[in-house]
């Protein structure tokens, strides 16, 4: 029993933040800046109106959504085949090129930063959706390719081999028989694509300019004449969340197999 | 026509599996590869079916050069040692996905229909709606033979089909198979280290041993005419007995002297073994059935013209109403089968009777068999 206290304890000292963040998104500024409240004395939904009423910061989540979901297309798209060569077949160099790959994803996205913005001002992508989707599917792509061959892999070869042998040809194998088997895994994959390019920052901040800007990136320059507003800001903040909330709610059964299966 | 493989050669490495294969399965026969586990069964099997390339070498099917064409375009089934099944398929699908996928268009009802009638002949029609998951592992394996036969293969590969099945459940498949088999004209190819599984179900087996096949012949004629050692010492459930013997050779008498002066008539009577020479040494083989247990009393009347042995017990297994006597001699473990109980303790001297007509004499250098006694059936060497 005195286990679950200490958990519970430890669950609440994490949801401070968020808490906050909530209770501040529910106040007018002079109560966020006046005084200490525990829950919103003032409740106003101002705060909510302003952000969905307003072009810059609705058009922060489109950008931040189609960025993160083409994002995902590309590298669910390019991961796959490249888990499933990794995992079926031995050719040269494999293991060293696997590694290789999951050494990009150690490095820190401000290594990076200069060498992008140059290559993608000469392609003229700077403040495109494409510019920060392709830079971040540097970091997504190893992790889903390890990801996905561990996934894999946990799939016997001899389940290929049958459906050869059956009479599948290759797409058909993968489509009816492989796919459904790493459903999962590609969930699991998605999930983690999918939240490093919402919350991705430097990245994101370097690459776009007005048309392109992410909510992460809306969400630092919100600074206006009268100063932060911070109402406002936690009211962001808490839209921010939503999404991913609402991808874990909807996946939560494949996430909680994949998390016990693969290599996660 | 069947399957003719010539001068196979696979290696893994520095590990050479496969040196030089040659083949022939005739159609319609149920034919068994033998070997110990790690002989490269398997990788024949695969070689053979087209999911795995040889290094040199080729496999024909019906006189067709099979190098070139693609799996998917063969005519065959594979059944795996584990049972492999397509998890997130249910039995009745599993079993429907090679007729869907197969360039002879069947209708939804004929698909229907064969699945009704593969899944009864297998008796699995009850967990047609389970995941292979939710089933037993005879049924899994099961399930895996059904997907196999169902397209009806002109060959059938089966890789130790019943190795990871408990006791009751591989006899039951073993009979299953017979069945079968005999009514199917599906050609099979069953991999097995268990000599007992091959000599029941096949019509032919062949021996690999050192990435050759050594023998391959119809089943009594491998079994009664096994050309070498590592045959006779393979097939046969428990396996031939063999002794170090010099032929001796005086006015009177022809005999094999064994190492602890035990003599044993070289069938000089019947004429048989003419071509040995005296005072060399052969292997002397003798099957463990042809060993007659001799008790105490019975012992001084033995009939005339057999040779009794003697030897010290090691242990008994007794299942039911066989007993398999295991003895130790000259350094070596031999066999005898005795109908009933045996009451005897280990390191007891027994002692048995063995006829002379039912020897097998191998050349100890070479391992060849040079003759078989009178009394062991007799085939024609093609």
């Amino acid at each position: 029993m005195k286990k679950q206290y200490y958990l519970i304890l430890f669950l609440v000292l994490l949801m401070v933040p968020i808490y906050w963040m909530l209770n501040m998104s529910f106040k007018p500024n002079s109560e966020i800046l006046q005084q200490l409240t525990f829950y919103p004395h003032e409740f106003t939904l101002k705060n909510y109106q302003e952000i969905l009423s307003s072009e810059f910061w609705r058009s922060g989540y489109i950008n931040s959504i189609s960025m993160a979901l083409m994002n995902v297309t590309f590298v669910t798209i390019t991961a796959l085949p490249a888990a499933y060569a990794f995992s079926r077949w031995n050719f040269r160099g494999d293991k060293h090129l696997f590694f290789w790959f999951l050494t990009n994803r150690m490095a820190p996205p401000a290594a990076f930063m200069v060498p992008f913005f140059i290559l993608y001002s000469n392609f003229n992508l700077i403040d495109t959706y494409w510019a920060v989707a392709l830079a971040h599917c540097l970091f997504n792509l190893p992790l889903a390719i390890w990801i996905l061959e561990g996934f894999m892999s946990g799939i016997p070869k001899e389940i290929d081999e049958m459906a050869f042998l059956d009479g599948h040809s290759f797409p058909s194998f993968v489509w009816n028989i492989f796919l459904p088997l790493i459903t999962p895994g590609i969930a699991v994959t998605a999930f983690f694509t999918f939240m490093f390019s919402w919350v991705e920052l430097l990245l994101a901040r370097t690459l776009t300019n007005e048309a392109a800007q992410p909510i992460t990136v809306t969400l630092t320059r919100s600074l206006g004449a009268g100063g932060w507003d911070w109402g406002v800001l936690a009211a962001a903040g808490v839209l921010a969340m939503v999404p991913g909330a609402i991808i874990v709610y909807l996946v939560r059964d494949l996430l909680a197999t994949g998390f016990s299966m693969g290599r996660v | 026509m069947g399957i003719r493989v010539e001068n196979l050669q696979k290696s893994y490495g520095t590990e050479e599996v496969l040196t030089g294969l040659d083949l022939d399965i005739p159609d319609g026969t149920f034919f068994s590869v033998v070997a110990p586990t790690g002989a490269g069964k398997t990788t024949l099997l695969r070689i053979m079916a087209g999911i795995e390339s040889a290094d040199g070498g080729t496999v024909y099917y019906d006189g067709r050069d099979m190098s070139t064409v693609a799996v998917q375009d063969r005519s065959v089934g594979m059944v795996y040692q584990e049972f492999v099944n397509y998890p997130s398929l249910t039995v009745r699908e599993n079993l429907a996905s090679p007729l869907e996928v197969s360039d002879k268009n069947y209708s939804r009802d004929e698909i229907n229909q064969r699945v009704e009638e593969t899944a009864k002949m297998l008796k699995i029609d009850h967990i047609l709606n389970n995941l292979p998951e939710e089933v037993s592992g005879g049924e899994a394996q099961r399930t895996a033979i059904s997907r196999a036969l169902i397209k009806e293969p002109d060959y059938l590969f089966m890789d130790e089909p019943l190795a990871n099945l408990d006791y009751k459940l591989r006899e039951q498949l073993r009979s299953d198979f017979e069945r079968l088999f005999s009514e199917q004209d599906t050609t099979v190819i069953y991999a097995t280290p268990q000599a007992g599984d091959a000599l029941a179900m096949s019509t032919h087996i062949g021996y690999l041993h050192e990435g050759k096949l050594i023998q391959d012949a119809p089943r009594d004629e491998i079994y009664f005419r096994p050309r070498s050692l590592p045959v006779a010492e393979y097939l046969g459930e428990p396996p031939m007995n063999l002794v170090t013997g010099t032929l001796v050779e005086d006015a009177t008498e022809r005999y094999f002297e064994l190492r602890d002066g035990t003599r044993i008539t070289a069938g000089s009577a019947t004429g048989a073994f003419p071509a040995l020479d005296a005072g060399h040494d052969y292997q002397i083989g003798f099957r463990p059935q042809d060993m007659v247990y001799l008790n105490g009393q019975d012992a001084a009347q033995a009939h005339g013209e057999d040779t009794v042995l003697n030897m010290d017990l090691a242990f008994v297994e007794t299942v039911g109403s066989t007993s398999t006597l295991h003895l130790d001699y000259d350094g070596r473990e031999l066999y005898a089968l005795n109908a009933g109980p045996v009451h005897a303790s280990p390191g007891a001297a027994l002692s048995f009777s063995l006829d002379p007509e039912k020897l097998y004499i191998y050349d100890a250098e070479s391992g060849d068999l040079i003759a078989a006694g009178n009394k062991i059936p007799s085939f024609t060497q093609k």
